[in-house]
């Protein structure tokens, strides 16, 4: 069954340039400049009960504006969608008490009271009754293991805590369409690992459907089967996240740092050279040669210090565009 | 525009769930309060210094009396501490909301907009040296006065600043929304703000013209005055009517304006 449904969905923005200095501001006083910025260009998806799909993109590549669109905050410049067969910008109360969206930069929780208060709030915003509010809270607040920090003021909790209660204040009336956007920005590595952990139990548990904005690969890939990739406000690749893991993961970047000064051409035999200083190098390297080619070079140069790392999300995508032949001009903002 | 009782009865219940989470998150900063009161208090006794000087000089002003002249400051005082209480901490956060994209997140709570921006949060340092200072010119002139206290008196004065605090609402909410086109909206409400103001003396004290705009136009002076009018007994028929009418319009025309500029909301970067 659909749940959500996105027939050439656009928005744009008119914003207004100034140049630098008080004189262009005093120009911009009586007469701006003002221009459009397209920022989600007829996109079109359909997604199904309790998928979970992942919005990949680069920043200010239209995930969020997509976001904010099927959520109702947003009204489209033009285009159609429904979730849950209703239309998120008519805003209907029976709309709003059957979905939730996350924001991992916006907080709903007052910052001077405990977090309970604040759950307590949602409770009777989404009108759950206290006997399945009691239990979904300690249902939630034991999986992400934050039971004993209800009572402490929100503004004293560590940024990932806050996090798991923002997610606890979103599930309170078990919503049916979950939009998480950047759920996990911010957070250390093992917030970020409970988090995932946390969502896809829930997702498995209540076969919500479920669509999650980052630009973290990994958040992507252990969540979501699905990717939906983004850029510039166009949808470049909707399908299986392995085919996209294929060509993000051919590649493996190495980052050399030498005793002594090694020459450009020296290296120029292993891989391609993308930063290079003499004491420091930066190298692009097929994944398969890795281990041959980091033993080579071990043996043959005087390294301090290496590190293997895998090609940034925004190289991948360019790496997508070019192999599936989709045009765009430039990723030089990425 | 259709309102059922249970959502009403939903939307009491969550001011008064909005106005606890305010007290509690008071308390946290005594120190804020604190100050916030005794700077109100100083506030209100260098605006009580000259109404005391013309109390005593025995000055009438257009037939005004020094007695209902009491009258008009209590009531003025009485405005303030609802305002400050009830209405002064959500105007001043609201182009906040938009520049900072806030409202995105209370845009999704199955519960009015307007309401959760308007009325989330109640100050209690502000209001409690007005409201005890204007009760007590209240009743100092009452008594002064001889005006019968009955209860159909005090019911009808209660129910005039009910319809004063409703249109106050109205009138300095309107230049808030404008903030959904202008982001920044300070200047907006600082004139506003010296509006109000006007309120300081008896609407009697201004030419006609501003009388009439100031009441029925952008009803600013209807704010104080209506109340004192209707204790000093110089209420007529038509200011009787424009009583119950003013809030019911200006609600209206300030709901109608905000469901206009939601529409143009555009959020803010994430």
């Amino acid at each position: 069954m659909s749940i959500i449904q996105v027939e050439h969905l656009s928005k744009s923005f008119k914003y207004y340039e100034k140049e630098l200095g008080l004189k262009k501001s005093l120009k911009n006083l009586v007469k701006r400049k003002s221009l459009i910025k397209e920022a989600v260009s007829e996109i079109s998806l359909v997604i199904e009960q309790g998928e979970m799909v992942g919005f990949l993109g680069p920043n200010g590549s239209g995930k969020t504006t997509t976001l904010k669109m099927l959520s109702g905050i947003l009204y489209p410049t033009s285009g159609q969608a429904t979730v849950l067969g209703y239309v998120p910008w008519e805003r209907k109360k029976e709309f709003k008490m059957q979905f939730s969206i996350v924001m991992g930069q916006k907080s709903q929780l007052w910052w001077d009271l405990p977090a309970n208060e604040s759950l307590y709030l949602n409770k009777c915003i989404y009108e759950v009754e206290d006997k399945p509010y009691n239990l979904v809270l300690d249902e939630l607040t034991e999986i992400l293991d934050v039971k004993d920090l209800l009572n402490i003021q929100v503004r004293r909790l560590s940024l990932g805590e806050r996090m798991k209660m923002e997610l606890i204040a979103s599930l309170i009336h078990r919503p049916k369409v979950i939009f998480l956007d950047e759920p996990t920005i911010g957070l250390d590595l093992i917030s970020q690992k409970r988090i995932r952990e946390f969502l896809k139990y829930y997702n498995q548990q209540t076969k919500a459907t479920v669509i999650l904005t980052s630009h973290y690969m990994a958040d992507i890939e252990d969540l979501c089967k699905r990717t939906i990739i983004i850029n510039q406000g166009k949808i470049v690749y909707d399908g299986d996240l392995r085919r996209v893991n294929e060509l993000f993961h051919t590649k493996k970047i190495i980052k050399l740092q030498f005793t002594d000064e090694v020459p450009r051409q020296a290296l120029s035999d292993y891989g391609v050279i993308t930063q290079h200083d003499g004491l420091n190098a930066v190298m692009e390297i097929d994944k398969h040669d890795l281990q041959q080619l980091s033993k080579m070079m071990l043996d043959r140069f005087p390294i301090l210090d290496f590190t293997v790392e895998d090609i940034p999300v925004e190289r991948g995508i360019e790496s997508l565009y070019q192999k599936d032949g989709v045009r765009h001009e430039s990723l030089a903002e990425v | 525009m259709s309102i059922s009782l249970s959502e009403i009865r939903k939307h009491v219940r969550m001011f008064f769930i909005f106005a606890k989470n305010s007290l509690v998150g008071y308390m946290e900063y005594k120190a804020n309060f604190y100050s916030g009161l005794i700077m109100e208090t100083v506030f209100l006794l260098s605006k009580l210094i000259y109404i005391i000087f013309v109390y005593q000089l025995g000055i009438e002003i257009n037939g005004i009396s020094p007695d209902q002249m009491m009258i008009f400051t209590g009531t003025y005082t009485i405005m303030i501490a609802i305002y400050t209480g009830l209405f002064m901490d959500n105007f001043y956060r609201f182009a906040g909301h938009i520049r900072n994209g806030t409202l995105d997140l209370y845009m999704t709570k199955p519960l009015s907009l307007q309401f959760m921006i308007s009325l989330r949060h109640v100050n209690f340092a502000f209001p409690i040296p007005n409201l005890i200072a204007g009760i007590t010119m209240i009743v100092l002139a009452w008594q002064r006065l001889g005006i019968d206290p009955s209860f159909i008196h005090l019911a009808g004065y209660i129910g005039v600043i009910l319809s004063s605090t409703i249109v106050t609402y109205s009138v300095l909410l309107l230049p808030q929304i404008l903030a959904f086109w202008t982001v920044k909206s300070g200047s907006i409400f600082d004139i506003l703000d010296k509006c109000w103001d006007l309120n300081n003396m008896p609407m009697y004290i201004y030419p006609k013209w501003l009388r009439r705009i100031g009441l029925y136009v952008v009803p600013i002076l209807f704010i104080t005055n209506m109340p004192s009018v209707y204790l000093i007994d110089r209420l007529d028929l038509f200011l009787g009517i424009w009583i119950f009418a003013a809030p019911v319009i200006s609600l209206l025309v300030v709901r109608l304006f905000w469901k206009l500029a939601v529409k143009h909301y555009e959020s803010a970067s994430s």
